[in-house]
C-alpha cells in the first residue's frame, strides 16, 4: 500500500509557542467572537439570533485559563494558554486530552496568528444552539457544564467480591514493576 | 468471572495461542483489544474481558449475504490500514458463507450455507451487505433461483442476530437513489422488525470488528440508536468531532476548490460538507481505517454524508447541509454500566456527564423562565380583568 494514502494531504504547520495570557482573556475573546460575528457568521442561516457572544466563567486552573464561550453559532469549553500544565502547543485541528476533576476531556487545538487570541483549544459542548430560547438559558447551560467539569465523579463503592480478591494478589501496578516481571519471565 | 487484568493474562496460554494463531506479539494483542474497549466507550476492565473472549471462546458462525452492492465493504474489511484488522475478523469469526471469499461455487456453495444454519441454528451472526430489490417480487436479484428477499428471510429466520453492513443495507444506499427503478430497500425493513445497522461507504472495519467482538465478548450486540446503529460508533455528527471545527466557528470557510482558504485547510461548509447532518466517527477513527489520506475532509474533499439516509447519495455534494439538533442524552451513549472504582470513563462519558449536567440546567431555567412568564401573563390577565370589571 502506498505510504501517501497514510497521511492527511493538508497538515497544519506547528505554531510557534503561544505566549502565556497574564491577565483575564474574557474581553479579548469576547472581542474576537464579536468580530467574527459581525465580519462572517451573522448572515449564516441557521444562527440563533436570540443569542450574543458571551464569555462565561473563565478562571485560571493548573495555571492555564479555562472558560466557556457562548456565541449565536456555538457554545464551546475553551483552555487558553496561562504557561500551566494543561497548555501544550500543537497544530490547527490536532487532538489532545486534558485531564479535570471529571475526568479527560478531548480538546483540539486552533493556531490563527491574525486573531485577538491566536492559540486555542476547544471541546465542543453544543453544536446547535437553536435549542435555546434566551441568552440567560445558554448561560445557565454553561455555567452548569463548567461546574460539572471541575466536580470529581462520585467514587462508587468497591462492591464486586472478585475485583478485591483481584486486589490482593494482584501484582504491583507500577511501570517498574511490571517491566520486572516481564524481564524475569 | 471475567479476568479484569490485562497483567494477568501476560502469562496466559490461551493468550498466547491467539497471538500466535494472529502471528501478533502478545503486546500488540493486548493493546489492541484496550483501543478496541476504548473505543467502544467500555470501562476499565473490559479489554481483559475482550482479550479473553477474542482468545478462547468458541468463534461464532458468520453467514454472509450480497445483495445489490458493490462488495465495497467486504474490500473495505480486507484491506484495512492495519494489517491485522482483517486477519482478526477473519479469526474472531467463522465464516461459513461469503460469496466473494468463497472457493465453493454453485450448488457446492449453497450446500454450504444449509448445512452452516442448520449446524448453528439460532446461534450463527447474519450479515448483510447490499440492499434488497424489493420491485415486482423481488425479481432484480437472485442467488441459486432464489430473490434476495427469499434468501434473506430464510436466513434471517434461523439467525442469532442480524447485522446490516453498509449503507445499501441499512436503508438502501446507492441503489436506492431516486428514482429507485428496483425498489431497493434496507433489511429492516424487509424483515420487518430492527436490526443492527453499521451504515458507510463504505463502513468502518473497525466498527464492524468492534460490534462483533462485543457479541463474543457480552452475548449480546451494543446499544444501538433508533435507526440501528450502534452508539459507539454513530453517536456524534462528524461536524461536533471534526479536526477543521475551529475554522467553522471562527467563520473560516473555503470558498471554491484550490483557492486560499481550501488550501489553507479551512472549513468546508460551503463546499457542500455534510459534517453538520451525518452522524459518524470518521473524524476520530478515520473513514475506512485507511489513514488520513483518505478521509474526506484530511485531504480537502466535503463529506457526502454517505453514513445518513436522506443525505449521501440525495443530496447533491455541493449543496448547504442542514444543522441539525441534537439532543445529549442520545449523543453520548454508555455500552455497559460502569464497574468497580478507579475506572477512568472514557473521554466521551465524561464529555455526557458535562453535557447532560449542563442540558439538564438550561432546562431548569427555560422551565423556570417559562413559570415566571406565565405568572406574569397571569397576572396582567388578571390585572386586565379586574380594570374591565371596573
Amino acid at each position: 500500500m502506498n505510504k501517501r494514502i497514510r497521511t492527511p494531504a493538508y497538515q497544519a504547520p506547528q505554531p510557534p509557542p503561544a505566549g502565556a495570557i497574564a491577565e483575564d482573556p474574557a474581553p479579548r475573546l469576547e472581542a474576537m467572537y464579536r468580530r467574527i460575528w459581525e465580519t462572517s457568521m451573522h448572515d449564516m442561516p441557521w444562527v440563533n439570533r436570540a443569542l450574543s457572544v458571551e464569555v462565561v466563567g473563565f478562571r485560571h486552573w493548573k495555571g492555564d485559563w479555562v472558560g466557556a464561550v457562548i456565541t449565536p453559532w456555538f457554545l464551546n469549553l475553551f483552555v487558553l494558554p496561562g504557561g500551566g500544565e494543561l497548555w501544550s502547543d500543537r497544530p490547527s485541528g490536532e487532538r489532545c486530552n486534558i485531564a479535570f476533576p471529571a475526568g479527560e476531556l478531548e480538546f483540539i487545538a486552533d493556531d490563527d496568528a491574525s486573531a485577538e487570541i491566536p492559540a486555542y483549544q476547544y471541546c465542543a459542548l453544543i453544536t446547535q444552539v437553536s435549542q435555546f430560547d434566551s441568552q440567560d438559558i445558554a448561560r445557565a447551560t454553561a455555567e452548569a457544564a463548567l461546574e460539572a467539569l471541575f466536580t470529581a465523579p462520585p467514587v462508587v463503592e468497591e462492591a464486586s467480591p472478585v475485583s478485591s480478591v483481584a486486589d490482593a494478589d494482584q501484582p504491583d501496578p507500577s511501570r517498574r514493576a511490571f517491566f520486572r516481571r516481564v524481564a524475569r519471565r | 468471572m471475567a479476568n479484569t487484568s490485562l497483567l494477568e493474562l501476560e502469562s496466559d496460554s490461551g493468550i498466547e495461542a491467539a497471538c500466535k494463531r494472529l502471528s501478533m506479539s502478545k503486546r500488540e494483542f493486548l493493546q489492541f483489544c484496550a483501543a478496541m474497549s476504548a473505543t467502544l466507550g467500555l470501562p476499565q476492565g473490559a479489554e481483559a474481558a475482550m482479550a479473553t473472549a477474542v482468545a478462547a471462546k468458541q468463534r461464532p458462525s458468520v453467514i454472509w449475504l450480497h445483495f445489490q452492492e458493490c462488495t465495497g465493504c467486504t474490500e473495505s474489511m480486507l484491506r484495512a490500514e492495519h494489517p491485522t484488522l482483517e486477519k482478526l475478523i477473519l479469526d474472531v469469526i467463522s465464516l461459513d458463507y461469503h460469496e466473494t471469499l468463497f472457493v465453493a461455487a454453485g450448488h457446492q456453495a449453497e450446500a454450504a450455507r444449509k448445512s452452516a444454519m442448520a449446524a448453528h441454528k439460532g446461534k450463527y451472526l447474519l450479515v448483510v451487505e447490499g440492499a434488497i430489490p424489493t420491485k415486482d417480487g423481488g425479481i432484480y436479484c437472485k442467488i441459486g433461483g432464489k430473490t434476495a428477499i427469499e434468501l434473506l428471510k430464510e436466513c434471517a429466520a434461523d439467525a442469532a442476530a442480524v447485522i446490516a453492513i453498509g449503507s445499501c443495507a441499512s436503508w438502501g444506499g446507492m441503489p436506492s437513489t431516486d428514482p429507485n427503478p428496483t425498489g431497493a430497500s434496507g433489511v429492516a425493513k424487509v424483515l420487518g422488525k430492527p436490526v443492527v445497522t453499521i451504515p458507510g461507504c463504505p463502513p468502518n472495519p473497525y466498527n464492524f470488528l468492534s460490534t462483533v467482538v462485543h457479541f463474543l465478548t457480552f452475548g449480546s450486540l451494543p446499544a444501538v440508536d433508533h435507526l440501528g446503529r450502534p452508539k459507539f460508533a454513530y453517536s456524534r455528527l462528524v461536524h461536533e468531532n471534526c479536526e477543521r471545527r475551529a475554522h467553522f466557528d471562527a467563520g473560516r470557510f473555503a470558498m471554491d476548490f484550490g483557492d486560499e482558504g481550501h488550501r489553507k485547510g479551512y472549513c468546508l461548509y460551503k463546499l457542500g460538507c455534510k459534517g453538520p447532518e451525518t452522524y459518524a466517527n470518521c473524524p476520530t477513527i478515520l473513514f475506512g481505517d485507511a489513514g488520513g489520506g483518505t478521509w474526506p475532509v484530511g485531504c480537502g474533499h466535503p463529506c457526502i454524508g454517505c453514513t445518513e439516509e436522506g443525505v449521501g447519495f440525495q443530496k447533491p455534494i455541493h449543496m448547504l447541509a442542514k444543522m441539525k439538533n441534537i439532543e445529549p442524552p442520545l449523543q453520548y451513549a454508555r455500552i455497559v454500566e460502569e464497574k468497580g472504582t478507579g475506572a477512568t470513563i472514557g473521554a466521551a462519558a465524561v464529555l455526557a456527564a458535562v453535557a447532560g449536567a449542563a442540558a439538564g440546567a438550561g432546562a431548569m431555567v427555560a422551565k423556570n423562565l417559562g413559570l415566571s412568564h406565565k405568572a406574569e401573563e397571569a397576572e396582567k390577565a388578571k390585572d386586565s380583568g379586574e380594570k374591565a370589571g371596573v
